[in-house]
């Protein structure tokens, strides 16, 4: 009977996931960064240097 | 003006502008020798992986020699402040892309001169025996090439680390028509009936007419400011 | 809105792990190393649905010019690089233990790995191109060039492995698989059906969020 390699079918879907997790993460990220402010804008924004 | 006027109006400048320059050229050639040695030098040793490999070095060659001058087809426009000419073009812009890309063939046409005519005389390629039928395969090739690499080469024109850029875009996309152009030279050069190369015939004409008509309908958007 | 559909998503995913894993059997020839393929192969399905919609509103901005068709176009090539990036780190995890390497070039590799790269230049030329309206015209002229050219790839591709040279390798996946593998399949590409056209829906939000807070 063929070996079943369970290391790789693991390797696989973490490697799935961490894609496509990361991928949700930097969305999640980037959503943040719009919603509040940083602190360069909100400088920018009070007319400080 | 009518559209071929205008088309041959931009060939005519483009080979005046070289001609007298010869920059393209000198460069092409040099390039090309030196490419010859360097295939010397690593599969020399071995005659029979040499001419195995050769219609792919051969491709390669004028790949890599035909890439220099479609990078450059319009950075003269672009370095010497005359895009705005290009844009006042009466008329469609198609006759501009045409004639660029008339001119990029001549380029490539020549290229390809110099390379099979150095790989016959150092390299003992019997080019002969695949005649009529190379000559199909390298037009057919080249106006693919040619196409893609036009328009590109408008785009990246305008885009910072263009010489990085537009060799990124264009290889990927000419994968199809390399693999067209390679598999059947090294048919016809083995001496095999042009026949026998029918199907990567039919894609670099399928290729071509996808490649041009792209062409035709978005370079004017690619023109724009 | 966009978050109910990554709610339907995530649920669908769980129900995709759970036909994976659960209910799909032990293949008969590859053992279950052939339990990649469900994420695998549903993965270069959406990849393709999503370069599709890149040429859809690649065209469609050229013609239009509405920023939400190049926002629309936007968000769906980063999403197919993200899945087909997932296709082919799977597909080389599943290579190595079946075949005996990491990479092969035989055809189905080969043309995912050169449409890879297109819609990786597709992304490069927005981000090199300084003014972005000139980034979305150049862009949108990428994605059609590379979109149409996926099919010659395809072809041009499968004839070099396969004419004058038998087939190798065992087709990757189920051939006459029985229901429970198709099923398995099924589920899972729905699951990231629906996980990438979340994907698609909130960066195309954000990217108008991005555009408006520029404005």
């Amino acid at each position: 009977m063929t070996a079943d390699h369970w290391g790789f079918v693991a390797a696989a879907y973490i490697v799935a996931a961490l894609a496509l997790g990361g991928y949700w993460r930097r969305l999640v990220h980037m959503e943040k960064n719009l919603k509040t402010p940083t602190l360069r804008s909100a400088r920018r924004r009070s007319g400080a240097r | 003006m009518s559209f071929a006027r205008r088309t041959f109006a931009v060939v005519w400048k483009d080979v005046v502008v070289e001609r007298r320059s010869k920059e393209t050229v000198t460069a092409v050639l040099f390039f090309s020798v030196l490419l010859l040695f360097v295939f010397e030098f690593t599969l020399g040793g071995d005659r029979d992986r040499l001419t195995g490999v050769l219609p792919g070095l051969l491709w390669l060659a004028v790949l890599l020699a035909g890439l220099l001058g479609l990078g450059r087809s319009f950075v003269l426009e672009r370095d010497n402040d005359c895009w705005e000419a290009l844009l006042l073009t009466p008329g469609d812009k198609g006759a501009v892309y045409v004639g660029k890309l008339l001119g990029n063939l001549l380029l490539m046409g020549l290229v390809e001169v110099i390379v099979l005519a150095l790989f016959t005389l150092f390299m003992n390629v019997d080019v002969a025996r695949a005649m009529p039928g190379l000559l199909l395969v390298l037009l057919l090739g080249t106006l693919g090439i040619a196409a893609v690499g036009t328009l590109f080469g408008a785009m990246t024109a305008h885009v910072r680390a263009r010489e990085l850029l537009f060799p990124v875009l264009l290889l990927p996309v000419l994968v199809p028509v390399l693999l067209a152009i390679v598999k059947s030279t090294d048919a016809l050069l083995a001496g095999q009936p042009l026949g026998s190369v029918d199907h990567w015939l039919k894609l670099l004409v399928a290729a071509d007419v996808i490649y041009v008509v792209a062409g035709l309908l978005t370079f004017d958007v690619l023109l724009e400011g | 809105m966009t978050r109910w559909l990554g709610i339907v998503a995530l649920v669908a995913v769980v129900a995709g792990l759970v036909m994976s894993f659960g209910v799909a059997p032990r293949e008969l020839t590859q053992g279950n190393v052939q339990r990649i393929m469900y994420v695998h192969v549903p993965a270069v399905w959406v990849a393709y649905l999503a370069f599709f919609v890149v040429l859809g509103a690649s065209v469609a901005y050229l013609w239009s010019r509405e920023p939400g068709a190049d926002r629309a176009a936007h968000a769906a090539a980063e999403v197919g690089v993200v899945f087909l990036g997932v296709n082919i780190a799977t597909g080389a995890i599943w290579g190595k233990p079946t075949w005996g390497t990491w990479w092969t070039w035989d055809a189905r590799l080969t043309s995912v790995a050169v449409v890879f790269v297109i819609f990786i230049g597709y992304l490069l030329v927005r981000r090199m191109t300084d003014d972005p309206e000139r980034g979305a015209r150049f862009a949108a002229v990428v994605g059609i060039v590379g979109a149409l050219n996926v099919p010659l790839v395809h072809f041009s591709v499968y004839w070099w492995r396969t004419l004058h040279q038998p087939p190798t390798f065992m087709k990757p996946g189920p051939s006459a698989a029985p229901a429970s593998i198709r099923a398995a399949l099924l589920v899972n590409f729905a699951a990231l059906l629906l996980l990438g056209a979340y994907f698609i829906a909130k960066r195309y939000t954000l990217l108008r969020a991005e555009q408006e807070a520029a404005a």
